[in-house]
């Protein structure tokens, strides 16, 4: 910029007061009365809100890391068993009866990742929970399924 | 493989369901159908990503409730200035809008966080079976009723109410003429 008087000049240095001003703006333009137009009230909300989002973008990993996975994956073995019309707490207790030791993390792998190796597990416990009880008799057989009764 | 991208494509797309909410509990419709809209029948859940479908729910004027609730379950409201509190009985909110039943039942049970907008913004709510073109073009499934619908005694054919099994035949004056029966109140 071209300036024709030397008062000028001096007033252009320093820093632009304006587009300091409209960085802290643009983080205030949601919050309520003067914190967001007075640029003195506004600046220290501005900043605070900034330290909350940080702190709790740390905590949410935290917390989905620890507290709500094991929940998750419960929530997540749940929707892949009633894809395939079969009761989750059949489907775990089966599990465990017939000792095939996975746990809910590789379960829950397994649904999303190799969503035919879950299948397979399903209908493997459908299988064996129908031959416990006195259905069995009656019950046909699902394709690809042999059990030790039938050798 | 050459097709995985298209695997991810159709595992994060967003599925259309219908459900025909024929004498159907609202409440216990309302509690299975916020699985669809928060994502929770898929395996890919997860609590911050927004993987719910749409739900497009047909026939909403003819919900159904146990016992007399139509008549007892009332909904609150307060305006916030003095004398502002007013009830309203299911029915009449049923009378004054066929899918506001379904529509309340559904927004109280997800969750209040900020994905609940755009969950309700999901779910398609119909009072009769005239859905838009464009929003039953996108329909690809269906959820399956809650409970059966009751077959009404006009609803059977002259077959199958002649081959009930009955022991003996009412008498021909049994039946009152139903004129008679009307009590004045």
């Amino acid at each position: 910029m071209v300036f024709l008087t030397q008062v000028n000049c001096l007033r252009s240095r320093g820093p632009d007061k304006y587009w300091r001003k409209a960085m802290y703006f643009r983080l205030s333009w949601k919050f309520y009365g003067r914190k967001r137009n007075c640029f003195g009230i506004a600046v220290r909300y501005a900043r605070r809100a900034l330290r909350y989002s940080s702190r709790a973008r740390h905590q949410r990993r935290l917390e989905t890391k620890q507290a709500s996975t094991a929940l998750l994956w419960n929530v997540r073995i749940q929707a892949a068993c009633e894809e395939h019309k079969m009761d989750f707490h059949s489907f775990m207790s089966g599990l465990a009866e017939s000792d095939i030791a996975l746990n809910r993390k590789v379960l829950n792998d397994l649904a999303i990742y190799e969503p035919r190796t879950f299948q397979s597990l399903v209908e493997f416990v459908r299988k064996r929970n129908g031959e416990v009880g006195l259905m069995s008799a009656i019950s046909p057989l699902p394709k690809g399924v042999i059990t030790r009764g039938m050798l | 493989m050459a097709h995985n991208r298209v695997l991810q494509w159709s595992t994060m797309a967003r599925t259309w369901w219908l459900f025909d909410a024929q004498h159907q509990c609202a409440f216990r419709s309302a509690s299975m159908l916020i699985k669809y809209l928060q994502g929770k029948h898929k395996p890919i859940y997860h609590p911050l990503s927004d993987v719910g479908d749409h739900v497009v729910v047909i026939n909403t004027a003819d919900v159904a409730m146990r016992e007399d609730y139509w008549r007892k379950f009332k909904y609150f409201h307060h305006t916030r200035y003095p004398g502002g509190f007013s009830v309203t009985s299911a029915w009449r909110l049923h009378e004054l809008d066929p899918t506001k039943v379904l529509h309340k039942a559904i927004y109280s049970r997800l969750p209040g966080n900020l994905l609940r907008p755009n969950m309700m913004r999901r779910l398609h709510l119909y009072p009769n079976e005239n859905v838009p073109t464009e929003i039953l073009a996108n329909v690809s499934d269906q959820i399956q009723q809650i409970q059966p619908i009751p077959k009404r005694l006009d609803q059977y054919t002259e077959e199958e109410l002649a081959s009930f099994p009955k022991v003996f035949d009412w008498p021909e004056d049994h039946v009152r003429d139903p004129g008679q029966t009307k009590r004045k109140r």
